[in-house]
């Protein structure tokens, strides 16, 4: 189908997607803030902004506080935080977590559990449901879940959804959104994503890389994910498979990957791996963050074998963000999951490894972050995913979300 | 199963801890109940171990006593004798805040009433010169206490311990040996044993009840009209019914006819609790509302710090003796008012030490920094039931002291130990 | 021109070496010093004293000392030293014990005078001769002993002797909000609650409210000594990324700190002190951890340092 220029009602749809998404991402705004940021005048905002309160997206009121107190107050518009919300997913390897999360990405409520290594896959389902199920039934009467997405470590094919591999969450070709979208009947499908590339997405939208149009976010857990925003965009590749920064051999022949291959970042600087180095391999029951927590407080006391374990991880860390830089040129390189706790504790080696083995004119303006959203990363990045079709046409969504029910109040 | 979500609440309450953003701004009665109990394991008791003492030894003596205790005579008496007690601690509060002490104070209550009577009595100089006069020289005293302390560097249990020795010895100078001035004035007598009429007790009564209410809901509104940090209405309703409940059950009490003979009515509150009110009011605003009073907690939290946040830590030291003298002076006339007469020992013995002791019982601290007006008013009464409790049990006086000094002693060690949980707490 | 050619090469490189200093006066050795940080700036010479002019892109620094001297009687203790922090960045300040580290905050901090060289702030020359006067430019300076009151809650000591008033009273309800607006948008997260007494707070948040304070009220660049030592991992990793936030906040810092990742970890630029000389100021990005501790130890590393 041929179109001429996008038509009157594209503009419109276009332009309460901008507002939406601005009060979404930047919090509560003045209509005159909104008319200067969209480059929209007061009318057009007045226009749209009565659109959206009627859908029940925003609502409008007296800012608080004294704030000015000469000349009249604009009004401020709000996201309808508590009315408006998505289910949000995180499946890591050792803990499962649900959210309900709301416009303007407030957490409102979150069900959070441990999860023991090499259990069943099957039960999974059952638990992500119970939580969701307690999570909706405790949203406000008139609340509309317009999304869902969920966070998962391993290769997901975004064509459909199916997650392929997941090295260190035994769960082989599964289709885990549709059992989902089924189990929940909330009418709404759950996209399923790779857990770092959430990261990417939440740290870029609402994290250190706010003002970042191209980062790599790499995100530890027991492996190493990554995700790459490249001009504001999530870099998917072909099949949405891209971005599998931890399976990037560094040291040919070097130990053991989950994924069948020898060398990768993820070997090599995984929590396997530290964990190995530093001598605390064997020991049952200390595993995934606070493991690593150990070996960090270790080194900090002097220990030497931490120290040393710390040392190595970080050599083949700061390599592999050494190659990342010269290949991409990205403005900022953010470490999350235990790779924070690991990039803070060996800096010096790793930029020290990045100073010699990067090329000068890429490395010279890089900036290396933290995740700042700290361990909600997955989390934020499937609150976020779920919003994009209501940010993108906030009304038809919701009217079609609300169809079975009279006009919102 | 190996897989567990917790079914509600403890995940939201940990997100509520660690997320800033999230903060509990408004607390409904569990929170605010499970914070008041961190708090007192952490070491903040505030006015609890007072309210606690004042209960147990009401029961205690009225068990030892059911006829007299709780006789309508006797706790208007109570009232009274509280009433030198009580200014005093509030002087000393301000003192033991910015974490200095002032030993002094009883005698300096003593000098202040001895010039009132000498004026009074040689001078024949009208009631409001005599009390003026006696004020001033409370503030004098602790003018140059002040600023041996804050200037000199002397230490002021030190300095205060000199001026105990010599203030006595202006006031047996004044007084000469062994005498007493006797106290005539009709205003000044009136002062602690005098009452005011039913009608106008009544009236403050309820006003300050309501005025206390008031101030509380309106403060409540506020803060959540503008989303900050606010304890649930129902603790300010029931903060404010205690208070009401209290002010209001004393005052009938107090307004009973309590006459021994049934030819003559007395009844109604003692002017001197009024004087009280009106100073614990004042002295509660300076303390919690004025940027003075902030002062003056840091200085006694931590002098340094204060001094690099540009406060004059040298005034504000001086300032805290000259009230806490004023207010001794006040003390003295009130004293001087209910024996009707001032003599060379006024404000010697064990006066200093009802005080300090009122103050920490009350809950201010030895070592600076933590304290309120109204600290004074229950240790106050603590202590005066403790004196006019063994005074009907006719305890012998090596009992009494003994008693008192353990008291003290107790407050002194509970003040010690929360200090230590306090600094545990952190970190 | 000897020191106009070293500016345009692309990586950092030695300052300070004697024969620039011997070549004139305290100012110009100074303006080589800075010459080598920003790349883009231009050395101007103009009737003998060194100017700068900032071209394109490039920054003024906030805070630039030049040719520092400083003698305690007849101990010297700084010597021809030459310090920028920028906007933006975080500076980090190492060198040994007795480098003259503390002295140079000090002397930065309006604490000691220094008897040669020029302070600069925001391209200005200004004279710093007490802390008040550094306060009122907008430097603080957060020492180790962190100057709070522990029976004052957050508010409390955010605002302490400065409070705001509404007539005779404290607008409490202004500095609550002001307090938490300020903290959120430093993504303070976990304080817990604006209303909680520092006694009750840990060494880490403790530090952090130590810099909110001094950060309040818009200072532009701000002094941390050691924020991180006596810290768990936990919260020093808390504080470090507080302390970078407030670097990509726009605020000028200047970081000393012993812990070389640390330094590594936050830092933009690095400058070595060495026996009372800065031997080196150079970006992060550019030097390796062996250089800088040789830098420290030794006041030479890699091609860096002095010329020996």
């Amino acid at each position: 189908m041929m179109k001429a220029g996008p038509s009157q009602e594209d503009i419109r749809r276009h332009n309460l997607g901008t507002l939406l998404r601005f009060v979404h991402l930047r919090g509560p705004a003045s209509r005159a803030t909104l008319a200067e940021s969209l480059g929209l005048n007061r009318s057009t905002i007045m226009a749209l902004t009565s659109d959206l309160t009627a859908a029940g997206l925003v609502r409008e009121e007296l800012p608080r506080g004294p704030g000015r107190r000469a000349g009249r107050p604009s009004l401020v518009v709000r996201p309808e935080s508590t009315r408006v919300y998505v289910l949000a997913f995180e499946v890591g390897v050792d803990r499962l977590v649900v959210a309900r999360v709301g416009l303007g990405g407030v957490v409102l409520d979150r069900r959070e559990g441990v999860r023991a290594r090499g259990s069943d896959p099957a039960e999974l389902l059952g638990v992500l449901v119970a939580g969701a199920r307690s999570l909706v039934r405790k949203a406000e009467r008139d609340a509309v879940c317009v999304g869902a997405a969920l966070g998962f470590p391993g290769t997901v094919r975004r064509s459909d959804d199916t997650i392929m591999f997941g090295p260190n969450l035994d769960v082989g070709d599964l289709r885990l959104g549709d059992a989902l979208s089924r189990r929940l009947g909330l009418g709404i499908p759950v996209s399923v994503c790779n857990d770092a590339n959430l990261g990417a997405l939440a740290e870029h939208e609402r994290g250190s890389g706010v003002n970042c149009d191209n980062l790599i976010y790499l995100h530890g857990d027991v492996g190493i994910g990554g995700g790459i925003i490249a001009h504001g965009r999530l870099l998917g590749g072909d099949e949405g498979f891209g971005g599998e920064i931890g399976h990037m051999v560094i040291n040919p022949g070097g130990r053991p990957c989950a994924c069948g291959s020898k060398g990768c970042l993820e070997a090599e600087v995984g929590e396997r791996a530290l964990l190995h180095h530093a001598g605390h391999g064997g020991t049952p029951g200390r595993a995934g963050r606070d493991a690593v927590r150990d070996v960090l407080a270790s080194a900090d006391a002097g220990d030497i074998v931490a120290r040393e374990a710390l040392h190595r991880v970080g050599t083949w860390l700061g390599l592999g963000v050494a190659n990342l830089v010269n290949v991409f040129n990205p403005g900022m390189v953010v470490f999350g999951g235990t790779l924070r706790d690991i990039y803070l504790g060996a800096a010096a080696q790793i930029r020290s490894v990045l100073a010699t083995g990067a090329l000068a004119a890429p490395r010279e303006k890089v900036k290396l972050r933290t995740a700042a959203l700290g361990d909600d990363t997955t989390l934020v990045g499937a609150a976020e995913f779920a919003f994009a079709e209501v940010l993108a046409d906030p009304v038809q969504v919701l009217t079609r979300l609300r169809a079975p029910e009279d006009s919102p109040v | 199963m190996s897989t567990d979500i917790p079914s509600s609440k403890e995940a939201a309450v940990n997100l509520a801890d660690s997320d800033f953003a999230t903060d509990r701004r408004e607390h409904d009665v569990k929170s605010a109940a499970l914070d008041y109990w961190n708090k007192i394991k952490a070491g903040e008791l505030g006015a609890l171990p007072a309210i606690l003492g004042l209960i147990s030894l009401v029961i205690l003596f009225t068990a030892l006593k059911p006829d007299t205790f709780l006789s309508k005579a006797n706790v208007a008496n109570l009232s009274t004798q509280a009433l030198p007690i009580t200014l005093l601690a509030m002087g000393v509060v301000f003192v033991l805040l910015v974490g200095e002490i002032d030993l002094s104070a009883g005698v300096a209550s003593g000098l202040s009433a001895a010039v009132m009577a000498k004026l009074l009595v040689d001078g024949g100089q009208p009631w409001y010169v005599t009390i003026i006069s006696a004020v001033a020289t409370g503030i004098v005293i602790g003018t140059v206490i002040g600023w041996l302390v804050a200037v000199l560097r002397i230490p002021s249990f030190v300095v205060t311990l000199a001026f105990f020795l010599g203030l006595q010895g202006i006031t047996l100078r004044l007084i000469g040996e062994g005498g007493t001035v006797p106290v005539r004035d009709d205003v000044i007598v009136a002062i602690a044993t005098k009452n005011m009429p039913i009608w106008l007790g009544w009236t403050l009564a309820v006003a300050c009840s309501a005025g206390y209410a008031a101030t509380q809901l309106l403060r409540w509104r506020r803060q959540r009209v503008r989303g900050l940090h606010s304890k649930p209405v129902q603790f300010v309703l029931a903060q404010s019914g205690v208070v009401a409940a209290a002010l209001l059950i004393s005052t009938y009490v107090l307004s009973q006819d309590r006459a021994p003979s049934p030819l003559i009515t007395l009844g109604g509150i003692p002017w001197g609790v009024l004087l009280v009110g009106v100073l614990l009011i004042a002295c509660t605003f300076v303390l919690g509302r004025t940027a003075y009073g902030r002062h003056i907690y840091a200085v006694g939290g931590n002098a340094e710090a204060a001094r690099r946040a540009g406060i004059n830590v040298t005034r504000i030291r001086i300032s805290v003796f000259m009230i806490g003298s004023g207010l001794a002076a006040v003390s003295g006339v009130v004293a001087a008012s209910r024996l009707n007469s001032v003599a060379t020992d006024a404000g010697g013995g064990n006066t200093l030490l009802y005080a300090v002791g009122a103050a920490v019982i009350g809950g201010t601290s030895l070592f600076g920094g933590r304290g309120k007006a109204r600290d004074a008013i229950l240790g106050g009464l603590v202590i005066a039931i403790i004196e006019n409790g063994l005074g009907l049990l006719g305890t012998k006086a090596y009992l009494s002291f003994l008693i008192t000094g353990v008291v003290l002693l107790l407050a002194a060690t509970m003040d010690a130990l929360a200090r230590r949980r306090r600094s545990s707490a952190g970190r | 021109m000897n020191a106009a050619g070293n500016a345009w090469e692309p990586m950092a490189r030695a300052i300070g070496s004697p024969a620039w200093r011997d070549g004139g006066s305290g100012g110009s050795g100074a303006a080589s010093a800075a010459d080598t940080l920003t790349d883009h700036d231009r050395l101007a010479h103009g009737g003998g004293a060194a100017r700068w002019e900032p071209l394109g892109m490039s920054v003024t620094p906030a805070l630039d000392l030049r040719g520092i001297d400083k003698s305690f009687g007849s101990v010297k203790v700084l010597h021809d030293v030459s310090f920028s922090a920028y906007p933006g960045e975080i500076t980090a300040l190492v060198g040994d014990n007795g480098a003259g580290k503390s002295t140079l905050v000090n002397c930065i901090g309006g604490i000691h005078s220094f008897d040669r060289g020029e302070y600069r702030f925001e391209g200005e020359p200004v004279k710093v001769s007490s802390p008040r006067a550094a306060t009122r430019l907008g430097i603080e300076i957060v020492h180790q002993d962190l100057a709070l009151c522990e029976n004052l809650d957050v508010v409390e000591n955010l605002f302490l002797g400065r409070e705001e008033r509404a007539g005779l009273t404290l607008d409490e309800d202004q500095m609550e909000e002001t307090a938490r607006t300020a903290l959120s948008a430093l993504a303070v997260r976990t304080l817990g609650s604006v209303r909680r007494r520092v006694a009750t707070l840990s060494g880490g948040q403790r530090q952090i409210v130590a810099i909110a304070r001094a950060i309040l009220l818009d200072a532009k660049v701000v002094v941390l000594d050691e924020p991180s030592a006596a810290l768990g991992i936990a919260q020093s990793q808390q504080v470090l990324e507080f302390v970078r936030r407030l670097a990509d906040k726009g605020l000028a810092v200047v970081l000393i700190s012993h812990n070389m990742n640390d330094v590594f970890a936050i830092s933009d630029r690095i400058a070595a002190l060495y026996l009372g000389r800065m031997v080196a100021q150079v970006r992060t990005a550019d030097v390796t951890h062996r250089q800088v501790v040789e830098l420290i130890t030794s006041g030479t590393g890699g091609e860096l340092g002095l010329r020996r």
